[in-house]
């Protein structure tokens, strides 16, 4: 016992802490510093120490709420996880682990909500993604090619559009990809968890499932209030990289081959005032100086190229996304190196622009990437992987829950312009209740390097939130929920299935 | 359980390769990944309603060091700097992909009060060198140096129109304001040179404790739950996060009127025209007074600071504090979280629709890192309290000398001993949950102030590392002379 625990008002030591909160009980959490939950064991009361590992006791980790689903990670996949699962019904936490939602389609910079429609002009992704952006539209934060263009193959169009942005054609046909505004997307998708009436914890980073046997009951996390676990029916992944799947002895696989998309890191940031008129004047007259001066900036260790904001009022803002191969992107070395060596190219890349490259003269950098981008780590061994045989089928599967304009593979994704994605594609083999929707979905490499972007992720969300709803609801296991129930949910959230 | 595909692997193979190529095979990748060997955390014994059992679990030393920081914030920055500048092999562990803490990611991009009333410059050191080096990017802007301590009329009033910070009480001082981004850059620049080896991404959760004895931290990320073991801890996670499982005696009640009790909800407002909002300010006070007002009572916050930065013209900052309960409670950073986010779009909303100068602006950041200001204070071998600062006399152990408003008493000496918890050994506190009364604590844990402590620690650590001496034993006179060799001021 501390003998200063006296002396001082409002001092207290761990044990009086640590009954305080046990006596209040979980209803305490909430009245702020009487409420923090640390553990009973909250020393690490270790037993061993060795150079190679520690032994860490038994603890009693504190329950701080039970839930029906519990969703980790805010971004894409579990936006669209905890807002279904909430409409459905189902008492839903949220845990994120910063402080924004939206992941990396807010803090990872990657502002962007690419082929949701097909080449044809049909839109097939809509549902929470259609939803975010038409809420953005009604606060000016959203660019996309208009309606009556997606499709079309009008020279003129395509040349508008591409040069608008990357994103907007593919194959000379103009498609329906929206730039998004990462703070106003922040604010939206709070409002939608709010409105859902989601529980939400932000700064919570949800570090391991809670297991019995095969059966995974909850989710521990760390914050600033101590370890806390969360007991659910169902646990939804969407950490991005499968964190959960090590702790649950879920299968997964990691290999990504070298030059794919997915191999690679980014470090994206933004510079503010740049005079961009200036700039395409420039570039139009002298279109072999910058190809050159691109050159000498690579040669420099920096970076060449960006794309403009295309958003109302951000006429001086472009966006820099460079790519990094690393070794793994779910290795915490590699992050930091990664970073590290992101912020000196970003710094080469700036001041050459800076200096050489007209518009650019009173150009400041004003942001970069809240969040890393990550684009591939574990994905999950499920009861289905996906792989290219499945984008080269025209077939629906029998539990197709969304449907994927495939448009980036040239002329194969003309042969066959959408996916069909099952819902088993979500669950892991021999685990029960556990989902797994974000870019670690089960897939090998190559369906996965297509499939995992912002709408994506999305729509593995709004998938796998309903049918936790659903197997809640119906009380059955999530393998065995029924399937046309499930879609026909979906349909009615907006989502489009094949008929 | 079978193997899928080429690089499919269990957890149990997972965790046998790992444990057969050691600590050595972190770096290297995939294979490298660390996860306790008892990655099945959740070997669950027992489930209640209340709490969970959970099992004995090895959990992978990744590393041993000689100190270990614990955040890198302004103390962090400072410890881990001065630590492996005088030789000790460091590690910093920071929870965000950034390094400098409410400096840079908490968008307080000020360093203030560096100078006392006269217009010498007390704080220096590591903070000084930040600044300099910004200089060299034109990445900081403050008072000239020959205006210091000024208390000219028109030099006053130029000072505070360009920003609060420049000329408190009526006399010119030297504070500085800084660029963010280029700040993280040049942050990593000073790790990498003095060699700390720097975990980003990583949240260093728990102290390893044998008794009162620190050994060692626990820290969760991407490459699961590790430790680090090593000599010295020094905690600046600001909040003092490992305080409790240490068993460290601590404080946290704040009074409700000081500037600590409040949460910051910082951000960026770009394209401003500001020459336009000064042009209507000059003619229409009134109006302009009346408008923030009328924000206030939507539920918005009023005013803002411009950057002061080069090619800046058109960015303005805005800070509206919040009332709360406790600053490391979950339930209550995620309410302030969204209320700031709500009240930061009827401010802008507000903004762009009445105010000249605002028309085409547009929110270009919000700060990734919320703005906490008081959490816990550590109970130290000395709390430093209201009444040390009539003290004109320094301490044996001063570490650091800060400017106060106090006129009568315009200097405040920190001793070593604020730095180390009452009973713990192996253990520095450096940040804002240095022992102190809630008004020192006020006045006192700005970011140069936990610099300045970060500084002391780490030197500090260093040397009783290499005198092979208890941190409560370490000969201060020597601690002092270090310090002073890296540019650190300090009395005689």
């Amino acid at each position: 016992m501390m003998k200063s625990s006296k002396e001082v008002n409002n001092e207290i030591t761990r044990r009086e802490f640590v009954k305080n909160t046990a006596l209040k009980g979980a209803a305490a959490l909430a009245i702020g510093a009487g409420g923090i939950a640390l553990p009973d064991s909250a020393g690490a009361s270790t037993q061993k120490i060795s150079s190679k590992t520690i032994t860490e006791a038994v603890r009693e980790t504190r329950v701080c709420r039970t839930a029906d689903v519990v969703v980790v990670g805010g971004g894409p996949g579990g936006i669209g996880a905890a807002l279904t699962a909430a409409r459905s019904g189902a008492d839903t936490v949220l845990i994120e682990r910063y402080e924004h939602l939206g992941g990396m389609g807010t803090g990872g910079l990657v502002t962007i909500i690419p082929n949701l429609s097909d080449f044809s002009g049909k839109q097939q992704i809509a549902g929470i993604s259609q939803e975010w952006i038409e809420r953005l539209e009604k606060r000016e934060a959203t660019d996309y090619p208009k309606k009556e263009h997606w499709g079309t193959e009008d020279p003129k169009l395509v040349k508008y559009y591409q040069n608008r942005s990357f994103f907007n054609v593919r194959e000379k046909r103009v498609l329906y990809s929206a730039h998004i505004d990462a703070e106003i997307s922040k604010c939206i998708l709070q409002e939608m968890v709010e409105e859902a009436g989601v529980k939400t914890y932000l700064h919570a980073w949800g570090t391991e499932p809670v297991m019995d046997g095969n059966q995974v009951k909850g989710v521990i996390f760390e914050s600033k209030s101590g370890r806390q676990a969360i007991l659910a029916k169902v646990v939804i992944d969407s950490t991005g990289d499968g964190d959960l799947l090590p702790y649950t002895g879920a299968d997964y696989e990691s290999s990504i081959d070298k030059t794919l998309r997915i191999a690679n890191l980014s470090f994206s940031y933004w510079i503010a005032n740049v005079d961009l008129k200036k700039y395409d004047e420039y570039k139009s007259a002298h279109q072999k100086e910058i190809m050159e001066q691109m050159r000498e900036i690579r040669k420099a260790g920096g970076h060449g190229g960006f794309m403009t904001s295309n958003l109302k009022n951000q006429e001086s803002l472009v966006w820099v996304f460079p790519r990094y191969p690393n070794k793994s992107q779910v290795d915490v070395e590699e992050l930091t190196r990664v970073e590290f060596l992101g912020r000196k190219e970003m710094l080469i890349t700036h001041d050459y622009y800076k200096k050489n490259i007209p518009g650019f003269d009173k150009s400041f950098i004003v942001l970069t990437n809240p969040q890393l981008g990550t684009r591939g780590a574990r994905r999950v061994v499920g009861e289905y992987v996906m792989t290219e045989k499945d984008m080269d089928s025209n077939k629906p599967l029998e539990d197709t829950i969304a449907v994927f304009p495939d448009v980036d593979r040239g002329r194969k994704s003309l042969k066959s312009p959408v996916t069909y994605m099952p819902y088993r594609c979500m669950i892991p083999k021999k685990i029960n209740n556990l989902l797994v929707a974000c870019r670690a979905f089960s897939s090998n490499a190559i369906a996965n390097n297509f499939f995992n972007y912002i709408p994506h992720c999305i729509a593995l969300g709004e998938a796998a939130g309903t049918a936790a709803a659903q197997a809640i609801n119906t009380n059955v296991d999530l393998r065995k929920i029924n399937v046309k129930t499930l879609q026909a949910s979906l349909k009615k959230q907006g989502v489009i299935l094949p008929d | 359980m079978s193997f899928k595909g080429t690089n499919g692997i269990t957890r149990r193979e997972f965790v046998k390769n790992t444990a057969l190529k050691g600590a050595a095979a972190l770096a290297v990748g995939t294979g490298g990944i660390a996860f306790s060997t008892s990655a099945r955390s959740a070997e669950t014994s027992k489930i209640t309603g209340t709490t969970i059992k959970e099992a004995v679990r090895e959990t992978r030393v990744c590393r041993t060091a000689d100190v270990v920081v614990v955040g890198g914030g302004p103390g962090g920055i400072g410890a881990a700097v001065s630590a492996a500048r005088s030789g000790a092999d460091t590690v910093l562990i920071e929870r965000y992909e950034h390094l400098g803490g409410m400096g840079t990611g908490g968008l307080v991009t000020i360093i203030p009060s560096m100078t006392d009333i006269t217009g010498k410059q007390v704080i220096a050191g590591i903070t000084q060198e930040w600044i300099e080096r910004l200089d060299k990017r034109d990445g900081a802007d403050y008072p000239k140096k020959e205006h210091w301590g000024s208390d000219d009329k028109e030099l006053v009033k130029y000072y505070k129109n360009r920003s609060l910070f420049y000329a408190p009480d009526n006399r010119v001082g030297y504070s500085a304001h800084i660029d963010a981004e280029i700040s993280k850059c040049l942050l990593q620049d000073m790790m990498e040179e003095a060699g700390v080896k720097t975990y980003l991404h990583s949240w260093g959760t728990e102290p390893i404790m044998e008794g009162n004895k620190a050994r060692g931290v626990i820290f969760e990320s991407k490459s699961g739950r590790q430790a680090v073991l090593a000599k010295v801890v020094i905690d600046s996670t600001g909040d003092g996060d490992l305080l409790p499982y240490a068993g460290a005696g601590f404080e946290t009640q704040i009074e409700r009127t000081m500037r600590i009790a409040n949460l910051s909800f910082s951000y960026w407002i770009a394209n401003v025209d500001l020459k336009k909002y000064e042009e209507f300010k000059g003619s229409h006070v009134k109006e302009l007074t009346g408008m923030m007002r009328e924000v206030k009572k939507l539920g918005g916050t009023p005013g803002f600071m411009t950057s002061n930065l080069k090619n800046q013209e058109s960015v303005v900052w805005c800070f509206p504090r919040y009332a709360n309960k406790c600053q490391y409670d979950v339930e209550e950073l995620t309410r302030v979280e969204f209320l700031g986010r709500k009240e930061m779009l009827i401010t802008h909303e507000y903004y762009k629709k009445n105010i000249p100068g605002f028309e085409k602006s547009f929110i270009v950041l919000s700060n990734p890192q919320l703005g906490t200001r008081g959490g816990r204070r550590v109970v130290g071998d000395y709390v430093v309290k209201k009444e040390d600062m009539k003290v004109k006399k320094p301490f044996n152990d001063t570490i650091a000398i800060f400017p106060s408003m106090d006129k009568k008493n315009p200097l405040m000496y920190m001793p070593y001993r604020c730095l180390i918890p009452r009973n713990i050994d192996n253990m520095l506190v450096a940040c804002r949950a240095f022992s102190s009364d809630a008004q020192i604590n006020d006045a006192f844990n700005l970011i140069h102030h936990c610099i300045c402590f970060g500084q002391a620690a780490g030197t500090a650590a260093a040397q009783a590392i290499n005198e092979g001496s208890d941190l409560r034993k370490i000969d201060i006179k020597s601690l002092q002379a270090s310090l002073k060799k890296q540019g650190v001021v300090l009395p005689g």
